[in-house]
């Protein structure tokens, strides 16, 4: 009877394990294995063990990977904390009375939830150098604006957080307006009667009691900007001079264009066992909560 | 007290003048977007660039209806549909057994978040090896099942909150009552949390809709998404600005009506439950 209740119990969630375990499981211990070998698929795709040899690649030989990783970083980085500081700026506006508040807020989310690959063409459109509507508009301010945006290689990557930071600030101004109004109002009460100033107020209660819905929103916008590719895509495909090409657009390049899938799932694997960690962390951060 | 009162007055200018800055820097983009889709070539490829098209034309959105063909915009729906389906299928009952059991305790819910964390590049090299060797690349089937890889996980977890703020008395009073749990749940469960559910089907449509990457893998033609559709028109030399655009609007309003009609619980599906929002 309770081995029945048991079964009873664990039928419920056996259709997810199924297909978790046929659609990323399984996928997962073909991809180790695919790593070890080479596999390319213009020459027929016959899988050849060579061992270690295409982790020792990577990781020795290709620079261009370690250029994508500091690319992935480099335009990350950079478009995280602005998305942060813009977005804790607006959440504190709108965490005033303000007229309006629900309708401003919901245009400012539309850019959140638009195909990423949307906001890349858009954005390809204003950018362009002669037609483009972002040096129109700088020529009206009188500025002699002539800045081919993706093909420049210094501007391509600051192009590319743009984007980037255009996309994904509502989406932390969202996360961080949840959390200011969860916090009830007397430390501010107190604080106030302290003779505080809103500086100090801001500093000593509002920082320190967003800590976790801060740390979550940059978690989850770093565990995204490795995944970082539709926008790349339309915008430069990686150029110019690979200078905005991540780490999962080269990736691709190595499967897909190149067509060397052992490498490229080793390539894969590296990335996973980044993601992991930064996973690991964020769930440590979230379980944290609990305890209080 | 009168300086006081003019301070108030500068400073909520101020905090309106810069919300008003953040809301045309984020809706620019749309506007000018929808703009050029009536636009006319000669129009959108001026120099210097104009705002308003001075000859309006539905050109762009009949050249999108009657020669760029609709069939991938259907394919998208049929894609997003029946992932949708088979998402909410799997995961309702896992949510549920989650929610109500504790099924594996916290390790499992952890485990099927970090599913959703899975860079989607490892899983693609694997998934097209597969797909290939049993033909399905290029149909239907193979992306509805590639994107339950990341639904899956993202339903269970957001339904297993909703189930959880379920009040278990109301269905522990009907099973008194002679409801069998099966009953308690069709009668009494799945129709008070359909609102969640609902909102749990909204974001998995989008997800879907939205997705770029596997579609760009696993299909050529027959199967091609409006995504990888509007990806083909960023070509390095020209691109069909005004056509692009009028694909672009097609393609997004009804995403953003979806989305708006979720926005309430967009902070918590968007951070999987981290924030509740």
């Amino acid at each position: 009877m309770r081995v029945k209740k048991l079964f009873m119990r664990y039928s419920y969630i056996l259709p997810v394990i199924i297909i978790l375990l046929g659609v990323t499981i399984f996928p997962l211990i073909y991809s180790l294995t695919l790593s070890f070998h080479s596999c390319d698929l213009r020459l027929g795709g016959s899988w050849i063990f060579n061992g270690l040899s295409n982790y020792g690649e990577a990781l020795f030989k290709d620079t261009r990977f370690w250029d994508s990783l500091r690319n992935t970083f480099l335009i990350g980085i950079p478009a995280i904390m602005l998305e942060f500081l813009i977005g804790l700026g607006l959440a504190l506006l709108l965490n005033r009375k303000i007229i309006g508040k629900k309708i401003i807020t919901s245009l400012l989310i539309l850019p959140v939830m638009m195909p990423p690959i949307v906001a890349g063409l858009i954005w390809r459109v204003l950018y362009h150098e002669k037609y483009g509507a972002i040096n129109g508009f700088l020529r009206n301010l009188g500025i002699n604006a002539q800045f081919t945006w993706l093909g420049d290689p210094n501007l391509a990557r600051v192009a590319v957080i743009l984007v980037d930071v255009w996309e994904w600030t509502p989406l932390m101004m969202m996360i961080l307006l949840a959390g200011l109004q969860s916090i009830s109002i007397e430390p501010y009460e107190s604080a106030k009667i302290d003779g505080a100033s809103p500086l100090q107020i801001f500093g000593y209660i509002t920082l320190p009691l967003l800590r976790l819905p801060i740390m979550a929103a940059i978690l989850i916008r770093l565990i995204d900007s490795i995944k970082l590719f539709d926008i790349i895509f339309v915008l430069t495909r990686g150029g110019p001079g690979g200078k905005t090409e991540t780490i999962s657009f080269y990736t691709y390049l190595v499967g897909f264009r190149y067509f060397r899938m052992g490498y490229a799932a080793a390539l894969s694997y590296i990335l996973l066992i980044i993601t992991v960690i930064l996973s690991m962390v964020f769930i440590r951060v979230m379980t944290r909560r609990e305890a209080y | 007290m009168r300086i006081q009162r003019v301070k108030f007055y500068i400073r909520d200018t101020l905090i309106y003048c810069a919300l008003g800055i953040a809301l045309i820097i984020a809706l620019f983009p749309i506007v000018w977007t929808l703009l050029t889709s009536f636009k006319t070539i000669g129009e959108y490829y001026t120099y210097p660039p104009i705002w308003i098209p001075r000859h309006p034309t539905l050109a762009n959105y009949r050249y999108i209806i009657w020669t760029a063909g609709l069939s991938y915009l259907k394919n998208s729906l049929i894609i997003a549909s029946f992932n949708t389906l088979l998402v909410l299928a799997i995961s309702i009952p896992a949510a549920y057994g989650i929610a109500r059991f504790k099924i594996g305790g916290s390790n499992l819910s952890f485990w099927i978040l970090s599913q959703r964390m899975f860079p989607p590049i490892a899983v693609i090299i694997p998934l097209f090896l597969l797909f290939k060797w049993f033909r399905l690349i290029d149909t239907h089937i193979a992306l509805i099942i590639t994107y339950s890889t990341f639904n899956t996980a993202f339903a269970v977890w957001l339904l297993t909150g909703f189930f959880e703020e379920f009040p278990r008395d109301i269905e522990e009073a009907a099973m008194v009552d002679g409801c069998s749990r099966g009953s308690a749940i069709m009668r009494i469960v799945l129709p008070l949390t359909a609102p969640g559910i609902v909102v749990t089907a909204i974001f998995c449509f989008i997800f879907s809709w939205n997705e770029f990457m596997f579609a760009l893998i696993l299909t050529r033609e027959t199967a091609k998404t409006v995504t990888v559709q509007l990806a083909g028109f960023a070509s390095p030399t020209q691109i069909l600005w005004g056509e692009m655009s009028a694909l672009v609007i097609i393609a997004i309003v009804p995403i953003l009506v979806m989305a708006l009609s979720v926005q309430r619980y967009l902070v918590r599906g968007l951070t999987f439950g981290a924030v509740k929002g």
